[in-house]
């Protein structure tokens, strides 16, 4: 009785183990030094601007970022914690039935991780969906206008694909033949407004964004 | 000038020493074993979630679809880009489901600490996988999630609270062997990370919301609260407290900017943990991001030291224990 009592109590003891040796402390140092400049230098490099200095770290790290998932900004609520967006949608079938939904849809996702995983949807594809960039009167700014034209084009195609995806997977669901999926800002209130007695539901507070229309057999 | 190089000398071996120290203390595993299990269940409350529109999410024709996921990692990283996802391989929804299924059993196998380093480096690689996936519908939750599990396969986070510790313990009962548990080094580096990890994860965060005009004037929390797809709970009413909202955002970015240096201090320690369980279980509870919240306090459990996890345990330990290192 005695003997398993003593058993017991040291079981539970710590004994540190010895010192690791030099060769192998310089060696995990080192490891542990790039990892921590590849973490460090991730979300510097995606602060707009981004720093240039992190770029140039990050040059060789491809593998060891993309692989591991180890690229992330952490922009929670930054710069400025701006209107939601959802995406309301009217799914047409060819005997001339229509139904209407949206993402994300508090009766029907959850629980609440559900809900938040389709709105991360509707939220990341109106990151991408930004106007036109108006063309200058002064031929002087034509350079910049060009530039701005084609880094927003760019966008402009990734948003027409995902949107695109996002249609094509609602027809694939549904069995309906078109999809009319309107992007809406959801403005936000101001105190003064809701002291006015106005109320986030109010229907005049989301704007629509974007109309996409999306059809069986049409290209991706 | 010989009195400068002795100083530089001696100053660059107390660098060492600290760093040696910082790094290669011994500490006892309690504290990993502890992120293990929360992290555990973390992802695997995350994943059965997922269950509920796997075919939507990880399927060929899922939101995003393969294609498309596909032209994205081109876009970021290339032609010869480094993403990858094992879902792109399944094509059909009952291995789907397989696939899916194995990789719960993995993350309730890293929960409960059974074969814990092995299914720490499947949990991890799982983990990164259904990510890169779900290109699209991730957030802040999914980040901190394989940050945890990255860490998590460097130390022994199943020796302790675990099928592992038990099984092990059973196996030695009745031999004449005394059973030692031994500090490990590789327990504090993992802890070190997670806690270096959580200090540039409040840094960034708090850089980045020092672009933005409504973190300076002191509105940003109010249009936070007053975004109705974030509202688990109504705060609009606080409308009537503007400079409580005003003070609650400078709190927040001066807390994130500044967390990586007090963290370290023992006298602001228990000030910041404070501020951090407040903050996010705010997040949790009114946001409607409970999962982000809870993982941003398993991160946190990085900074409570092992001694005080082993003191906290339910079963009353029959000798008092030598104060373990490290934390």
């Amino acid at each position: 009785m005695g003997k398993k009592k003593r058993t017991k109590s040291v079981a539970v003891q710590s004994v540190s183990k010895p010192t690791p040796g030099r060769g192998f402390r310089i060696a995990i140092s080192l490891l542990l030094l790039v990892h921590l400049v590849i973490v460090i230098a991730t979300p510097a490099a995606m602060v707009m601007p981004g720093s240039r200095l992190a770029r140039w770290l990050l040059q060789g790290a491809a593998p060891y970022v993309q692989a591991g998932n180890v690229s992330h900004g952490y922009a929670f609520f930054a710069p400025d914690p701006g209107p939601g967006h959802i995406i309301e949608y009217e799914l047409r079938f060819a005997d001339g039935r229509t139904e209407r939904g949206k993402i994300p849809d508090s009766n029907q996702h959850w629980p609440r991780l559900r809900y938040h995983r389709h709105f991360m949807l509707s939220e990341q594809l109106a990151a991408l969906w930004e106007d036109e960039p108006p063309r200058p009167d002064n031929p002087r700014f034509e350079i910049v206008w060009q530039q701005d034209y084609m880094r927003w084009e760019r966008q402009r195609n990734d948003f027409q694909k995902r949107a695109n995806s996002y249609g094509r997977h609602l027809l694939n669901i549904s069995g309906a033949n078109e999809v009319e999926m309107h992007l809406m800002r959801h403005h936000l209130l101001t105190p003064e407004e809701l002291a006015g007695g106005r109320s986030p539901r109010d229907r005049d507070l989301l704007e629509t964004g974007e109309i996409i229309t999306v059809r069986t057999g049409s290209p991706p | 000038m010989n009195v400068i190089w002795k100083a530089v000398q001696s100053w660059l071996k107390d660098v060492v020493d600290g760093w040696d120290q910082f790094w290669f203390t011994a500490i006892d595993p309690a504290t990993l074993a502890s992120i293990r299990f929360f992290t555990g269940l973390l992802l695997l409350y995350t994943h059965l979630i997922w269950s509920l529109d796997l075919s939507a999410f990880f399927g060929s024709q899922g939101w995003i679809s393969g294609d498309l996921l596909q032209q994205t990692w081109e876009a970021q990283g290339g032609a010869n880009h480094y993403f990858w996802s094992h879902f792109l391989s399944i094509h059909s929804t009952s291995f789907l489901w397989m696939a899916h299924g194995f990789a719960i059993l993995v993350f309730l196998m890293l929960a409960l600490g059974a074969f814990s380093r092995t299914s720490a480096v499947l949990a991890f690689l799982l983990t990164v996988s259904y990510m890169h996936r779900a290109a699209g519908a991730l957030f802040g939750l999914d980040q901190i999630n394989v940050m945890l599990t990255m860490y998590l396969v460097i130390g022994p986070c199943g020796a302790r609270f675990s099928v592992d510790a038990w099984w092990r313990k059973r196996q030695r009962q009745g031999k004449a062997t005394v059973h030692k548990m031994r500090d490990s080094v590789s327990a504090n580096i993992a802890i070190r990370l997670i806690q270096i990890h959580m200090c540039i994860i409040y840094f960034f965060a708090g850089a980045r919301k020092m672009l933005g005009g409504s973190w300076w004037d002191g509105s940003a929390m109010w249009l936070s609260i007053a975004n109705y797809e974030y509202q688990t709970i109504d705060l609009t009413p606080l409308a009537t407290w503007p400079m409580l909202l005003a003070f609650l955002t400078h709190i927040t970015v001066l807390f994130e900017l500044f967390y990586c240096v007090l963290i370290w201090n023992r006298l602001t320690r228990p000030v910041i943990l404070l501020t951090a369980v407040l903050m996010h279980l705010g997040i949790a509870t009114c946001l409607g991001m409970a999962t982000f919240g809870l993982a941003m306090l398993i991160g946190n459990l990085a900074f409570i030291p092992p001694s005080l996890l082993l003191a906290l345990r339910l079963r009353p330990q029959p000798a008092a224990l030598p104060q373990s290192r490290g934390g």
